[in-house]
């Protein structure tokens, strides 16, 4: 809502908590990293500089479709101040952010899938050395046929678009009915049946995605360890730390505690970088090939390419309405535009049917959603992923039965209300709902009554309910790990150290965690958080960027410490979930 | 391509720099002078993350060039609160207000806020607010809070609020 000039005047959240004031709980408090942030101090992914780093720049396909048939990279290396070059043929082991799902290469291996595929990197002494030695890097095509429509690519099953794929180009299906949708139908009042289009939107977070490697040189030589590899250090301006670990792990075949992923401070993400991308494998073994720091920052054009954005959807909607506006049932067929890879679809294409059936209740639903792999730009996950674009065709829907039956938009849903302490047709548990208590509020403040007829041509009021699911709590990778923690340290002085997780998402938790310490009067050592948005488990350290993975917090936790932990939180049972103490 | 001595002042003090002639502004702040709180978005003049004052204006430093700015005075974020204790009032309402989420923007909100403050003799209105942060794109926080927040602190800066009332 708009604040007018002429309006009331917003009032000033209280200043508390400038310097010393205790954190309570309940009260409001100021950010903890917004004014380094605000101050320019903050040191995001491309403001680190490391001695001798050498700049790296991926070629990217001109071809939507298009076979490689070489790559002649000996020019590129001829000239001053280029140090390496890589391709696909250097890491050729699939990974995907989902692990039923591998479909994708850090660079194209045999297969350009879109414009913008990269097929080559180069490192070089600086930026514009790497841009010019791109334009040295000879690539041959055979130009393929390019698939852009899902419902036509999905028809060409003998033209697969990704090597990876085992059904043609159908890269997942889901067909899931509750109840008997055709029956609830034929005895329906009013049907509405209309077909929805959702474009796709992208992030567009700020801050490009950015990546600097390091190795470190060991002399130690382990038992069945690889000294020639050394240590390796990735920072990223990732969402999926941990993710990051496990598949450059995979992918560069390193163990994983050879690795070390470092998440600094992130410029906006939204889900554009929620998965590993083709700089983070390209930086790390440019780094392990030529012993030298690197970085790749994307540019803005390249962020698009990258993409992830919101799935493109056409979808098929048929709804049922009893006399009264009571929604009876549902049958959804809807094409999704994948793109060239995977990513989050299998997710995705669950998500375009499952999380239709709140707020509303009905008594029958069925959904079959495909997603279909494009020569496009990957599609992924973005804010309230997989939910939005079949809640606009719905709530269309809604709208028009409103219409058909004359009855009140508001009044509509008002009596499709689910209630509370109940399930949805498709079995998800809902505790409390405020929804109708929603459509109150919105209907009195938007004077809806008495300022929509009222409302001149091209001006109107609508409204529309959704709903998201939480507290899943289930990991892309099933393992009995935590999903996210803080890790607390006392020092000789009896001092805190706090090794916690600053994702954007799990900036609440830092919160959460200095509110509930104040609290803990009685032990000075607490506490581990839980915070089921968060997908990573990192500790930081001291260094200002310092946010490392997973197998390093666990070779650095130890059992007194776990075992305290445990204590604290039965002592103070309500200061954040306790999952789990003690590291497998 | 030859680089070039660049003499310019950056928050009050003289610098010398050598600068290749196709090297932008925001760049040689960036990776020359490490001053990192300008950002680079889109480098392209749409996002206005790259924001700071030359002469007291706010000016795109990516679709400047370095040797453009020669004997000029430039003012980064870094400057910002020097004369403030460390933190301008801006950042402060900004702060209180909640107005920074990722903060990636906010550098560069801050300089075209602060030029809009100290060009306007008391506070501004929402409206010259709007207008004078128009070229700066926020993706998290959502421009309300920040309007909030510049408004606040141009009404804090011509009549600096009594805290210790505003405590009761």
């Amino acid at each position: 809502m708009s604040h007018d000039d002429a309006g009331s005047k917003p009032v000033a959240p209280s200043a508390a908590n400038t310097s010393g004031e205790p954190w309570l709980r309940g009260k409001h408090h100021r950010k903890v990293d917004a004014m380094a942030r605000m101050q320019g101090i903050t040191r995001y992914t491309d403001d680190i500089k490391l001695p001798g780093m050498l700049h790296a720049k991926i070629k990217r396909s001109p071809h939507p479709h298009a076979k490689i048939i070489s790559i002649d990279a000996s020019r590129a290396l001829a000239m001053p101040g280029v140090y390496a070059v890589v391709t696909g043929k250097d890491f050729p082991i699939p990974y995907g952010i989902i692990p039923w799902t591998p479909d994708e290469t850090a660079l194209a291996v045999d297969k350009a899938l879109y414009v913008g595929d990269g097929v080559a990197a180069v490192a070089a002494v600086d930026e514009d050395t790497a841009i010019d030695a791109l334009a040295a890097i000879d690539v041959q095509y055979e130009v393929l046929t390019p698939l852009y429509d899902p419902e036509e690519a999905l028809a060409a099953r003998d033209n697969p678009i990704n090597p990876y794929s085992k059904k043609g180009n159908l890269s997942k299906k889901v067909l899931l009915e509750f109840g008997d949708v055709d029956a609830v139908l034929e005895g329906a009042a009013l049907i509405v049946e209309g077909d929805y289009f959702f474009e796709g939107t992208t992030h567009g977070a700020i801050e490009p995605h950015c990546a600097v490697a390091m190795v470190e040189r060991v002399e130690r030589v382990e038992a069945g360890g690889d000294q020639e590899q050394g240590l390796l250090t990735v920072w990223s301006s990732t969402q999926v730390s941990h993710y990051l670990h496990r598949e450059l792990s995979r992918v560069l075949t390193m163990p994983a505690n050879r690795i070390r992923v470092i998440q600094p401070p992130l410029g906006g993400a939204f889900g554009g970088k929620s998965e590993p991308f083709d700089l983070e494998f390209c930086v790390a073994k440019l780094a392990l090939i030529t012993g030298r720091p690197v970085k790749l920052l994307y540019t803005r054009e390249e962020v698009f390419y990258s993409h992830r954005g919101r799935h493109p959807m056409k979808m098929h909607y048929r709804t049922g309405f009893t006399q009264d506006g009571r929604m009876l049932g549902i049958d959804a067929k809807t094409f999704i535009d994948g793109g060239a890879y995977s990513s989050f679809g299998l997710v995705t294409t669950y998500y375009s049917g499952q999380l239709l059936c709140a707020p509303y209740r009905m008594d029958a639903y069925r959904f079959l959603s495909k997603r279909a792999y494009t020569n496009k730009p990957a599609c992924g996950p973005k804010r309230g992923h997989g939910s939005v674009q079949p809640r606009f065709a719905i709530e269309v829907q809604l709208d028009k039965a409103a219409v058909a039956l004359g009855l009140d938009p508001i009044e509509l849903r008002r009596r499709n209300d689910l209630g509370s302490d109940t399930r949805t047709i498709n079995e998800f548990a809902i505790g409390s709902n405020g929804f109708m208590e929603c459509l109150r509020r919105v209907e009195e403040a938007s004077e809806w009554k008495t300022r929509r007829p009222t409302l001149p041509l091209g001006r109107g009021l609508g409204v529309a309910g959704s709903t998201y699911i939480s507290g899943t709590n289930y990991p892309i990778y099933p393992n009995a790990m935590p999903q996210a923690a803080v890790q607390v340290c006392l020092d000789r002085r009896a001092g805190r150290a706090c090794f916690r997780a600053p994702t954007i998402s799990a900036r609440e938790a830092i919160r959460c965690w200095r509110s509930s310490s104040a609290k803990s009067s009685g032990c000075r050592c607490l506490i581990f958080v839980c915070c089921q948005r968060t997908r990573t488990c990192a500790p930081l350290t001291w260094e200002p960027t310092a946010l490392a993975s997973r197998s390093w917090l666990a070779t650095r936790a130890s059992m007194p410490l776990a075992s305290c932990a445990r204590k604290s939180a039965r002592r103070s049972p309500n200061v954040g979930r306790c999952l789990r103490t003690e590291w497998p | 391509m030859t680089a070039r001595l660049l003499r310019f002042s950056v928050n009050g003090e003289p610098v010398t720099v050598a600068v290749e002639p196709q090297r932008t502004l925001l760049e040689v702040l960036r990776y020359e002078l490490d001053l990192i709180g300008s950002k680079q978005g889109c480098d392209k003049g749409d996002c206005g993350a790259c924001t700071v004052q030359i002469d007291g204006l706010p000016r795109l430093s990516c679709l400047t060039l370095a040797l453009a700015v020669e004997g000029r005075d430039i003012q980064t974020v870094e400057g910002l609160g020097r004369a403030h204790g460390g933190c301008h009032p801006l950042q402060d309402a900004m702060d209180r207000w909640d107005a920074a989420q990722c903060g990636f923007c906010t550098p560069g909100i801050l300089m075209s806020a602060e030029s809009l403050l100290r060009r306007s003799p008391g506070p501004v209105t929402r409206s010259e607010v709007r207008e004078a942060l128009a070229g700066n794109l926020c993706r998290c926080t959502g421009y309300t809070k920040i309007i909030d927040a510049v408004v606040d602190a141009s009404e804090q800066m011509a009549a600096p609020r009594d805290e210790t009332e505003a405590a009761q």
